[in-house]
């Protein structure tokens, strides 16, 4: 039986989702300050000991691949590996921490960190701040985890479906939800105040409409995702790749067979670089 | 015994993975803020000391060539096997549209090089 959810039925339990680490609201908030420095980034994030030494193990595995000593703080692995770099571990350590709230399966999270990589990559020769971009990436598909929270039964009839009838994912979730993980994914964005780009991203990533493909960050989330699921990385049985938007790829300058190319090859590479630091 | 034709391809490499002696296909640049701070033009070999600069400056990938030794008959195997996966994740597509056929003509062509 459908169970034909509407927009103030999802808003009506989004305070019982696990809170939002207040630390990614922040940081988010302080991006475009440039009076932000690393004493203020490691004051921040030391005040959470899980979450300090998430962040360590990835950073020391980066410094490792340098064949550089290990840091024992953050302030100390901010200034070896730079801040750009430290305030992306924190985002992707924060979002890893939280995601890890769900016990869902690995995957998925694995899923998330590559979108978020690929984002950051086509951010590169747009306007896009390549946080925003890791962010939108990282929790694109947020929605779904809604879903496996509060109706986990309906959630695994979808994963049976996506991978023994090899359905398209939007049609499935309609059919048991009567929504799809876009449009819970859009509401959980706005309860957390996420900046109106990444809402519109995170809402539109799956089929964009001609106006919404015209926003860089939207168009961004929809080709990462259609990326990593096209190099099947990581490699799950229900990767599909069902629709890329003509605007998206005009939005990021993308006309070409070639043009993908040198994108394919970076995302790849980074993401091999990159996810050996998060497990 | 089967044929082997030896082809040169590009490939891009986490830097942990790139060693001297590599030549680069692509131009390599790092970029700090808006400052070129390092520019490897495509066809330079690389040396322990670039690697070394490339990791200082925190590069994490280079598009380097590399001799694909594989035999006509493993590579054709191969890249069977990956259209094969390909059809399975566009098994949803409409491939009639045109930017769906080209984003799966490059990811073909990523595949099998």
């Amino acid at each position: 039986m459908p169970l034909e959810l509407t927009v103030s039925r999802i808003a009506a339990n989004l305070d019982r989702l696990p809170a939002f680490p207040p630390l990614i609201a922040e940081l988010i908030g302080l991006l475009d300050d440039d009076e932000v420095n690393m004493v203020t980034l490691a004051r921040k994030v030391e005040r959470d000991p899980v979450l300090t030494g998430r962040i360590l193990y990835a950073a020391n595995g980066l410094l490792r691949l340098d064949y550089r000593a290990d840091a024992r703080d953050v302030y100390t692995a901010a200034s070896y590996i730079g801040f750009a770099r430290i305030r992306d571990i924190v985002f992707a350590a924060s979002i890893a921490n939280y995601i890890n709230k769900f016990k869902h399966n690995p995957s998925f999270w694995k899923h998330c960190l590559t979108a978020g990589i690929a984002a950051q990559e086509l951010a590169r020769n747009t306007n896009v701040h390549p946080s925003h971009a890791l962010i939108a990436g990282l929790l694109h598909d947020i929605g779904w985890l809604w879903m496996f929270y509060f109706h986990p039964f309906e959630s695994q009839q979808v994963r049976l479906r996506l991978e023994v009838h090899n359905e398209p994912v939007l049609d499935v979730e309609h059919s048991m939800f009567g929504v799809n993980h876009c449009i819970i994914g859009q509401q959980i964005a706005q309860y957390w105040k996420l900046p109106q780009e990444i809402v519109a991203a995170i809402a539109h990533h799956h089929i964009p409409s001609e106006t919404a493909a015209n926003d860089a960050l939207t168009a961004i989330t929809h080709l990462a995702e259609n990326i990593v699921n096209a190099l099947d990385i990581p490699c799950r049985d229900d990767n599909q790749v069902q629709y890329v938007s003509a605007t998206a790829c005009r939005t990021l300058g993308i006309d070409r067979v070639e043009d993908f190319f040198p994108i394919l090859g970076s995302i790849e590479a980074r993401c091999k670089y990159l996810t050996i630091l998060f497990h | 015994m089967s044929k082997s034709t030896t082809i040169e391809r590009q490939r891009y490499f986490p830097l942990h993975e790139v060693k001297a002696g590599m030549v680069l296909a692509r131009p390599l640049q790092i970029t700090e803020g808006r400052m070129l701070v390092s520019n490897m033009p495509a066809g330079h070999v690389l040396t322990e000391t670039d690697l070394a600069q490339l990791r200082a400056r925190h590069a994490q990938y280079a598009c380097v060539l590399e001799t694909d030794w594989r035999s006509d008959l493993v590579r054709s195997r191969q890249n069977a096997l990956q259209a094969s996966r390909l059809e399975q994740i566009f098994r949803h597509a409409d491939m009639n549209d045109p930017t769906t056929r080209m984003f799966h003509a490059a990811i073909l062509g990523y595949r099998t090089i």
